[in-house]
């Protein structure tokens, strides 16, 4: 396997932080949390890892919505 | 002054007393090699794209269990929370393989 760029690292970066997030919540709604993240994720398969603008973009916007969800409030999703 | 250390002191007694009741001395097995394996395949099969997979040491994540990058990353997060710990950023970028995970986690367990 090739050596992972800065940028697709900081994709796993977000996605790990995201996937331990999950243990936070009740767990009869931890299936809901993985398959959003799962969709959320797989949206931008298809983007071109030339787009870094748009890549650092989503980035950044995961981020916010990940300091959304985070919060315990917040205990499901669909 | 005088009157926050009686309330030290108060806070610290009773905490002697319960640990001297309570105390037990005795040694936890260390985990063997074959327990990670088998405790870590287990915790492997929960994750949803790996149900169907035969894996075994030498499977690589990518090339033999099929799972692009972030697949990878759920596997290890089943890992993580199966063995409860957590492997930093550096090392989980660096694990390709079942094997490497299993002995980076006996590894881990050694050193507790």
């Amino acid at each position: 396997m090739a050596k992972r760029s800065g940028l697709q690292r900081e994709v796993l970066k977000l996605y790990r932080m995201s996937i331990r997030c999950i243990k936070t919540k009740p767990p009869q709604t931890r299936e809901h949390w993985r398959s959003f993240i799962h969709e959320e994720f797989g949206k931008y398969k298809g983007i071109p890892k030339i787009q870094f603008n748009t890549i650092e973009h989503l980035i950044r916007t995961g981020y916010k919505r990940y300091e959304m969800f985070s919060n315990p409030q917040i205990k499901d999703i669909h | 002054m005088y009157r926050s250390f009686l309330r030290s002191a108060a806070l610290v007694r009773p905490s002697i007393k319960l640990s001297q009741q309570s105390i037990r001395f005795y040694v936890t097995q260390p985990i063997t090699k074959d327990e990670v394996i088998t405790r870590a395949f287990d915790a492997l099969k929960t994750v949803a794209t790996l149900q169907e997979s035969k894996i075994s040491l030498e499977s690589s994540f990518q090339k033999d269990l099929g799972l692009d990058s972030l697949d990878t990353v759920e596997a290890l997060v089943a890992l993580e929370e199966e063995f409860d710990l957590e492997i930093p950023d550096k090392i989980a970028d660096e694990i390709k393989t079942v094997g490497e995970a299993v002995n980076y986690i006996y590894e881990e367990e050694q050193k507790l």
